[in-house]
């Protein structure tokens, strides 16, 4: 009895302690890490709408933004969007114009595609094409020359990748497009 | 001052007792992540022993690894919490491995073999010993494959441009050859001296 008392009691008095120890560092981190994440986000917006100067959230959705300028013109739309790779989470930032047919960009901010291959999905030849490409019906992707004005080319050597990027980029703007249609109609 | 010496070489904790491979391997791609694994591990290290040193006479024996990870487990969160808030860029490239510390055989071994027997002094020198021993050998490792797998070192150009570099040493398997040499290396030495 005396021996299940002292157990419980030393396991409980550790966890306390912890905890309280862990909850005052969160409360000084916490602030810190948010700022961080708000200050990535709008840079990241920023580098796909240059003009970007107000970014608010869209009511009762996350991950997903209304972008203004500085005369207070809504320019579009910005989305965080995350799927599965070839080798773990894509997760990347886009943006649509405001009547929602083209892409103004994107940019992958998390992947950990095989070095040399899938990791070209970060950069500029891959990315690229993304800019001002048409997304109606839906992104195309192909294996050679493209031929449509909705369509990317894949990389060699990586289209498992490649096409993830382009199928998360597909399941989303549909999502977007639904939800700001619905709401436009009430 | 033995109690130092021992963790930067005879009981060396990646060369010598082969603990800690998990981040050893996974997060040794470039220098700066190979130090900024090795400093976390120093801090972990130092407090956890430190506390398991101060209470090891209050806790029962029956739950002690319990309460060593919590204490441990403390530690680290304290330290995600640190990198996140303060370097976000080291945070994303070391990613999981920072919390999974706490899984790192090197500090709950050092815990349960050393600290839990040994006084506060001991047990803190044996556990920078130990933190600073497990940093170089990172940083090593990691200067070994940054260096051969992307002609830099410490994130600036040392090979000139265009020189044909080995991208499968910044992949996993990179990681196991360069390991396997070094620990090859570490042996070869020890033969010598005898």
């Amino acid at each position: 009895m005396n021996d299940t008392l002292k157990i419980t009691g030393t396991l409980t008095v550790t966890c306390l302690l912890c905890a309280f120890l862990l909850a005052y560092v969160a409360g000084i981190a916490k602030p810190k890490i948010a700022a961080h994440q708000t200050r990535e986000r709008r840079a990241a917006i920023q580098t796909l709408i240059p003009n970007a100067e107000t970014i608010r959230p869209y009511p009762q959705r996350e991950n997903l933004f209304r972008i203004y300028d500085a005369s207070d013109t809504l320019l579009g739309y910005a989305f965080l969007a995350e799927g599965q790779g070839y080798a773990g989470t894509i997760r990347l930032v886009g943006a649509l114009d405001a009547d929602l047919s083209r892409l103004r960009g994107i940019k992958v901010i998390e992947s950990v595609e095989t070095p040399g291959l899938g990791s070209k999905i970060t950069e500029e030849d891959f990315r690229g094409q993304f800019e001002n490409l048409k997304v109606r019906p839906k992104i195309g992707l192909t294996k050679g020359e493209t031929s449509k004005d909705t369509q990317v080319q894949a990389i060699s050597g990586a289209t498992i990748s490649s096409k993830a990027v382009v199928s998360i980029l597909n399941e989303k703007i549909s999502l977007i497009k639904a939800v700001i249609e619905s709401n436009r109609n009430h | 001052m033995n109690n130092f010496i021992r963790g930067l070489w005879n009981q060396h904790p990646i060369f010598r007792q082969l603990l800690g491979m998990c981040p050893t391997l996974a997060v040794t791609t470039t220098a700066v992540n190979g130090l900024a694994m090795g400093g976390a591990v120093i801090f972990v290290l130092f407090f956890s022993t430190c506390v398991v040193s101060i209470i090891k006479s209050l806790i029962p024996a029956q739950v002690r690894i319990a309460v060593y990870t919590v204490i441990i487990a403390t530690f680290v969160t304290i330290v995600d919490y640190f990198f996140k808030a303060y370097h976000p860029d080291i945070s994303a490239a070391l990613g999981p491995y920072l919390p999974l510390i706490i899984v790192n055989c090197i500090i709950l071994g050092r815990c349960e073999a050393f600290a839990s027997k040994n006084t506060v002094r001991a047990s803190v020198t044996d556990a920078l010993g130990m933190g600073v021993g497990f940093t170089w050998g990172l940083f090593v490792l990691s200067g070994i494959r940054e260096f051969l797998g992307q002609g830099t070192l410490l994130n600036r150009q040392v090979l000139p441009a265009g020189f044909p570099v080995l991208g499968v040493m910044v992949s996993a398997a990179g990681a196991f050859l360069a390991l396997g040499f070094l620990v090859a290396l570490m042996n070869r030495i020890e033969q010598w001296k005898t």
